[in-house]
């Protein structure tokens, strides 16, 4: 039987996931003659991701690009692909999510009924403000920062010295505008596409998280998949996979560059000064991660 | 369009015309496609119910529902009518102008033009007929300025297109203030002209003795509108917290100076509050399940690709969505129709590179006039109801009304700095 | 459908329990909001739950309210009958028939928001670590109240 599967994920048409996406599902499309039809609905038309992920699990949605954070819900362990600084580098992280780590997750989220396709690509997110270049953890002392409200990423700025505070995201541009909030942490790419450049001076190099984006399926329907074709499948997601993490690459540099054009000014920040204010997050959430997880995450960071 | 579209859509005009409430028309024609498309489990309509209302920044709600009824009955609304009264009551025309800026301040606090119709009508119209003012010619005023108060800030219906459209609730209030203004003007323009040719004036006598109480008396009930929207303005706080100081203030002037809220009339308007937020929330609720249903199925490209193969042109697109707002804004309370539209226009918008900022202040003037056009107009038939009069007799007075709205439509249309650029500069 | 005088007396208990819930449930609430900003202003900080508590208040507010407009009837209607002159006995079949719309709606609200509640039970929100079930349980506690009170009151305005 054909099985059609709605894909969802709650970026732009013009972002690398939705570009990417769309090829993966062309190409299954494709190579299964139909027998595995994909369509792509972007911009969270079917819902925020935790949405999507409930989504999955009871059957609305059939399959999801999402970001690896917001599996906390369900399984609180995938919060440390997105721990402070869990990353020297993204080589790092491709190299841990596609082995030992990667595994190791995919196994939890498949006991929860979600199909792990593939690891792509969110990228670093860096802090933006108004008030100075933030080149240590003191300069971020008393800058009232937006960030989601995820209970880590609130700790990690209550602990570099900020001032953070949840915000709806549609709100955010005014807020900056009006000053309700000096700063705020996105990936580049959002920080351009959602206009962050008219409403904000700095751009810190903090590179403080990385995060993955989750190919994910409803197992439930993964199991209606032939044999064969979930071959296809998982290789068109590797490939794709490949892809839209070059593209985040190729996209990082074109991005600075347009976001200097449009007047922001950057900066590196003082890694180790960052690395080690952040260090009691880790021992705080030692538990939740367990002995096990940190030990197969410690191969990949050296 | 499928069989089982086309279903969903009969089934809910059905519910409609049965007269079951607009968000069990919406919930229950949802759940019968979900059995019949066999799209997604039905468990679906309990997730998108909640989600459709699970946000922060609908939580402006309650609180200005809140905030407008302690004003009310706190003595701060009074009081700002009783100085209009003694600066313009006695002249010609003058207790309509009134009515109207009654209207433009405090309404569309309650979410619902026919709500605002009514509670503003019950105070203003048996005055206006004591001074001679021909009940249709109030009537019509009345239904007019009433669907007025949904465009001027901080309005309710702006909250949901904000919402919806996931643009800044801030920026659509400050964007809708010359637009309001203007409005509000042209309507009070058309009140005096009308009442020149027919001598309708007089209310209470002028005298400065009485101006200079009420305008002692109500400097501190002026001062609310003033902190609510400055203070979304100079970012000292969100729209929703802005909401939230708003019921502080209402609440602290009715209590310790002006005397007039008891713990029996708070404990009152709280539990008013409550059920106007589950009137109100519910459509946005079971909106969020049709809503779904529509993006799931692919409606939104269905209309982008209909309105683009039709026409090249931003403007005729425009206009095009326009006429579909008035003639919907005719029978449907402003809310359930920006719920129900809003996911297939945005992405009309983006693809002729519309703000949908801009947008949105034209959608809420186009639903203030769908809401005033005969034969229809539920917010017409409220204020004739209120005025106890035949629709008919309001016919009369209607068309300079309607006729300075769509003029101050087309302008904005023609000039559309007035809504992007002017309000940044001037506030 | 014939009912007591005693059954109008449950509804309208119904009706007034659920507005003093929803009455402490906006109290509650305005007071969170006006402290968060107070709490931002004079002691630079933003409580955890700043977000999160106050929108789960908004959902259960919301499905509360609704059980006072149905015991009411004071939901959003179009009210289009209203204008059409028809025998009294054609209105009263299309009273029972919207009577009937809004009973199978409570039904299926109160059915799936239960095995929603169950399956996100587990689940936890991001700022608080509260089951997500507590937003959902609100469908099938409020809605079956509302069931109740709108059989109850029966056809009678
Ligand atoms: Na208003
Ligand atoms: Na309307």
């Amino acid at each position: 039987d054909d099985v059609s599967i709605r894909l969802g994920h709650v970026l732009p048409e013009s972002h690398s996931w939705h570009v990417a996406a769309t090829g993966f599902a062309e190409e299954v499309n494709n190579r299964t003659e139909g027998r595995v039809a994909i369509k792509v609905f972007p911009s969270g038309q079917l819902g925020s991701e935790k949405e999507v992920i409930e989504g999955l699990q009871f059957g609305s949605v059939q399959a999801g690009l999402i970001g690896s954070g917001s599996f906390q819900g369900i399984e609180p362990r995938m919060g440390i692909i997105e721990m402070p600084y869990a990353w020297g580098a993204r080589d790092q992280a491709f190299a841990a999510l596609d082995g030992d780590l990667g595994v190791a997750l995919a196994d939890m989220l498949d006991g929860k009924g979600i199909k792990v396709l593939g690891w792509w690509e969110n990228g670093f997110r860096n802090i933006t403000n108004n008030v100075r270049p933030v080149e240590k953890p003191e300069d971020l002392a008393g800058l009232k920062i937006r960030v989601t409200p995820d209970k880590v990423r609130l700790a990690t700025f209550e602990g570099l010295g900020a001032e953070p505070a949840p915000l709806s995201f549609g709100e955010l541009y005014s807020a900056l505008q009006q000053g309700l909030f000096d700063a705020q942490e996105n990936p580049l790419a959002i920080i351009y596409s959602a206009s962050f450049f008219e409403v904000q001076k700095y751009v810190s190099l903090s590179e403080h998280i990385w995060g993955a984006a989750t190919l994910t399926m409803s197992k439930s329907v993964w199991d209606k998949i032939s044999p064969e074709d979930q071959a296809i499948v998982t290789e068109a997601a590797t490939s794709w996979g490949l892809k839209q993490r070059d593209m985040v690459a190729a996209a990082n540099d074109k991005l600075i560059a347009q976001l200097e054009a449009e007047g922001m000014q950057f900066n590196e920040v003082d890694k180790a000064a960052f690395i080690e204010a952040v260090e009691p997050i880790w021992e705080s959430q030692k538990d939740v991660y367990g002995e096990e997880l940190l030990t197969i995450l410690d191969q990949y960071r050296k | 369009m499928s069989l089982a579209l086309a279903l969903l859509l009969v089934v809910f005009v059905l519910l409609v015309l049965l007269d079951a409430p607009i968000a069990v028309a919406l919930g229950l024609s949802s759940m019968f496609y979900l059995l019949i498309a066999d799209a997604a489990p039905l468990i679906v309509v309990a997730q998108r119910a909640v989600a459709g209302i699970n946000s922060f920044t609908l939580l402006a709600i309650p609180l200005f529902l809140l905030a407008g009824l302690l004003m009310v009955h706190g003595g701060l609304a009074p009081r700002i009518i009783a100085l209009c009264s003694a600066l313009i009551g006695r002249r010609t025309g003058g207790l309509a102008m009134v009515m109207i800026i009654a209207c433009m301040m405090f309404g569309s606090l309650s979410g619902s033009g026919v709500a605002d119709v009514v509670a503003i009508g019950t105070m203003m119209l048996p005055a206006m007929k004591d001074q001679g003012y021909a009940p249709g010619f109030s009537a019509s005023a009345l239904g007019c300025a009433g669907s007025l108060g949904t465009v001027i800030p901080p309005s309710i219906v702006l909250i949901v297109y904000g919402t919806a459209t996931n643009s800044s609730i801030g920026q659509l209030f400050v964007a809708a203030i010359i637009p309001g203004i203007l409005l509000g003007l042209g309507l009070m323009l058309v009140a005096w002209w009308i009442s020149r040719r027919n001598g309708w004036q007089g209310g209470e006598p002028f005298s400065w003795g009485e101006l200079g109480r009420a305008a002692k008396g109500s400097i501190l009930a002026m001062l609310a509108p003033i902190i609510i929207v400055g203070g979304i303005r100079l970012g000292i706080f969100t729209p929703t917290e802005a909401a939230g100081i708003g019921v502080a203030y209402a609440l602290f002037i009715g209590i310790f100076v002006y005397r007039a809220l008891s713990l029996s009339t708070l404990m009152r308007l709280l539990r008013e509050t409550t059920e106007m937020t589950g009137v109100i929330l519910l459509v946005i609720a079971s909106a969020s399940v049709f809503g779904w249903i529509l993006a799931a199925e692919q409606v939104p490209q269905m209309a982008v690709n209909g309105i683009t193969q039709a026409t090249q042109s931003g403007t005729v697109a425009l206009l095009m969505m326009m006429a579909v707002l008035l003639i919907l804004g005719t029978f449907m309370e402003s809310i359930a129709i920006i719920l129900i539209l809003a996911p297939v226009f945005l992405p009309i918008l983006g693809h002729y590179g519309i703000d949908p900022v801009y947008f949105g202040i034209l959608l809420t003037i186009n639903l203030a006039i769908g809401a005033n056009t005969p034969p229809l107009g539920i917010d017409l038939m409220a204020a004739c109801r209120v005025g106890e009069i035949p629709l008919s007799a309001s016919f009369k007075y209607l068309i300079p009304f309607l006729g300075v709205m769509v003029g101050v439509l087309l302008l904005l249309v023609l000039f559309p700095a007035l809504i992007t650029e002017l309000p940044g500069i001037l506030f | 459908m014939t009912f007591g005088n005693g059954s109008l007396r449950a509804a309208i208990l119904i009706d007034r329990a659920a507005r003093w819930v929803g009455a402490a449930l906006v109290a509650g609430f305005a007071a969170m909001v006006v402290y968060v900003v107070i709490s931002r202003y004079l002691f630079s900080s933003t409580p955890r739950w700043a977000e999160e508590l106050p929108r789960m208040a908004l959902v259960w507010l919301t499905f509360v309210g609704a059980i006072s407009g149905f015991v009411r009837g004071t939901h959003f209607r179009a009210g289009l009958l209203d204008l059409v002159t028809m025998p009294a006995p054609l209105r009263r079949v299309f009273a029972v028939l919207a009577w009937l719309a809004s009973f199978v709606f409570l039904a299926v609200f109160i059915w799936t928001g239960w095995k929603l509640t169950q399956i996100t039970w587990a689940h936890q929100t991001t700022a608080l670590s509260l089951p997500v079930g507590l937003f959902y349980l609100s469908l099938p506690v409020c809605c079956g109240v509302a069931l109740l009170g709108l059989i109850l009151k029966g056809g009678r305005a």
